[in-house]
């Protein structure tokens, strides 16, 4: 594919000048990317609505001392997030559990469109499904940013607070649990053979 | 790119090797040939890529849907309480008009920056008879549709009949010219590089009064007809709100009005390149014959055989339809007359098959359309239609 646009840190520059088509652009480029991403933390749109209107506004108001950056949708991502957590935080709809940094991310996933490719057994899928909807709140996030936002190892360790190292744990752990859930039926049929073994040697001594 | 290493990856390393997830969902044309060419050597491979790319594929979320409207919403929030706080509201007006804009196009418009642009709310204006022709300088001429040539020069002057508007040099590498074709008016350009572009009713085009060296760039918002001047080493592009097409030389239709479900791209002859105007978006090729619709509402491309005479009819002067739904067609009317057409229930299931002149006046074409359906229709003389 070619790119046909300025790079982030022009279009960046012009907006912090003033250029109010820069401006546009930004909006235009990232507004539903936000959205969108913000839906994952709360079904609340209000408060959505509230955190881009502040990232935005604030974006404006103080373009002049904005730092520069090369990357604007992962600038707005990690300035959006921060803000939105700050006001679920305030206003107590947010899903606090034991520990400080787990926080609720819900997505869905279909693949029903997937059987339609008819590549795979509807067994598979099925477990594949349940594999999807089993990875934590954190592993969803780190999946989201990775493989639908595309961003980079270094930068989704730094949009969730921990290390590059485990960041690419998590995104690894998350892969390879879907691996095996493709695996499951080889060995659920290993696994009841086992247990029918194992069941028939022990029958005597149970009731 | 080195396949060796490919050779002993599991699932789990293809699914995290960038190069190869940004083939599956993107179908890479760099990197296509490689992945293609690999797996046909190594079927030994095969299981390891097929759960790798289902894997990758179901990663992608169904999102919920989130509107323009809400965006633009936001945006209006932004907007007015940035006013009250720092800017004077002229400098806001003008902040307003170019943003709404924007989102008409929603396209990536960026060398049309100039302080003193102006641009119009909306392409489809209702209360305009006349087209009009906004220059990067900011200066406006209106002109009428009827019998109207225009004609772009690679000087930057610009020729509406034997009215020619000269741009200044110093300013022709930023300067962005628009068209602006109000509902019931239609009208037709020819650009420097001859291409030449008939622009349907309610529709607005914007064009750089000189190319860039290596490509030609065009925005579209509502639709049109091009005959691309065919030219390899600089690849014209139609950039819509949804999507993007690609081409060097060509004739194809562009039907990308916001009010419309879907945009619809149909190739009448040569070939072109058609991707979503988005990050990771896939690319698709069409050929001559082939419809390409994009559904807004899903956010999906897909491409089907058409007869294109069905498509290209309106810039000769004449609709021809194949089991269209008559409220699909009274749309098509009201934006080329500028008049509503009111639907009553069960219109959408009664479909209509012809040719309607549209010399005629829309009452007698409306007399057409119900004489061959059992449609009945009424007019509203006094209000136009409002986008």
């Amino acid at each position: 594919m070619e790119i046909l646009r300025p790079t982030d840190t022009e279009i960046w520059d012009k907006f912090r000048n003033g250029d109010n088509m820069a401006f546009s652009l930004i909006y235009s480029e990232n507004s539903k990317r936000l959205y969108l991403y913000g839906l994952k933390f709360t079904k609340n749109q209000i408060i959505i609505e509230d955190a881009m209107q502040d990232l935005f506004s604030d974006l404006v108001r103080n373009r002049k001392t904005l730092g520069a950056t090369d990357n604007i949708q992962f600038y707005l991502l990690k300035s959006f997030k921060r803000r939105l957590l700050r006001e679920l935080l305030q206003e107590k709809r947010f899903n606090l559990k034991e520990k400080d940094e787990e926080y609720v991310f819900e997505i869905s996933y279909s693949i029903e469109h997937e059987i339609i490719l008819a590549e795979q057994s509807d067994q598979k899928l099925k477990y594949l499904q349940k594999a999807l909807n089993n990875l934590t709140p954190r592993q969803k996030e780190a999946v989201y940013l990775k493989f639908t936002e595309g961003l980079e190892y270094e930068e989704i360790s730094e949009m969730m607070k921990m290390s590059v190292e485990s960041c690419r744990n998590l995104i690894y752990k998350a892969i390879k649990s879907l691996k095996e859930s493709l695996q499951e039926i080889g060995s659920t049929t290993l696994f009841l053979l086992f247990n029918h073994l194992l069941r028939a040697d022990s029958r005597p001594n149970k009731v | 790119m080195k396949k060796e290493k490919y050779l002993k990856y599991t699932a789990e390393d293809f699914i995290l090797d960038k190069a190869f997830s940004v083939w599956v969902l993107t179908t890479d044309k760099v990197n296509g040939p490689f992945w293609e060419k690999f797996i046909r050597e190594h079927p030994e491979q095969s299981d390891q890529i097929k759960d790798a790319k289902l894997i990758i594929r179901s990663l992608q979320p169904i999102e919920p849907e989130v509107t323009e409207q809400q965006l633009k919403k936001i945006l209006q929030n932004i907007k007015s309480r940035h006013k009250t706080k720092t800017l004077t509201r002229y400098k806001w007006g003008k902040y307003a008009a170019g943003i709404a804009l924007f989102i008409a196009l929603g396209g990536l418009i960026w060398n049309s920056v100039h302080t003193k642009n102006r641009f119009p709310l909306e392409a489809g204006n209702g209360s305009s008879l006349k087209g009009k022709v906004i220059l990067a300088s900011g200066a406006t001429r209106e002109f009428d549709t009827e019998q109207t040539t225009i004609k772009q020069s690679s000087s930057g002057d610009l020729t509406i009949n034997n009215d020619t508007i000269t741009i200044q040099p110093e300013k022709i590498n930023l300067a962005m010219n628009q068209i602006i074709i109000p509902y019931g008016k239609h009208s037709d350009i020819i650009l420097a590089d001859g291409t030449h572009i008939w622009l349907n009713s309610g529709s607005q085009l914007s064009y750089p009064a000189r190319f860039k060296t290596d490509s030609r760039e065009v925005y579209l918002s509502g639709e049109a007809f091009f005959e691309v001047k065919s030219n390899p080493d600089k690849p014209f592009y139609v950039i819509t709100r949804d999507i993007k097409i690609r081409v060097t030389g060509t004739c194809f239709n562009v039907s990308s009005y916001d009010e419309d479900k879907t945009t619809q791209t149909v190739l009448v002859k040569g070939g072109i390149t058609a991707w979503k105007n988005k990050l990771f978006a896939k690319s698709m090729v069409l050929f001559p014959g082939e419809r390409l619709t994009y559904t807004k509402s899903n956010e999906t491309l897909s491409r089907d055989k058409v007869d294109v005479k069905l498509y290209d009819s309106w810039v000769n002067g004449y609709l021809i339809f194949e089991n269209v739904a008559i409220t699909d067609i009274y749309r098509k009317l009201e934006r080329y007359y500028n008049q509503p057409v009111a639907t009553d229930e069960g219109d959408e299931k009664i479909t209509f098959s012809g040719k309607l002149d549209l010399k005629n006046n829309i009452n007698d074409v409306l007399e057409n359309i119900s004489f061959a359906t059992s449609a009945k229709h009424e007019r509203n003389e006094s209000t136009t239609l409002k986008k």
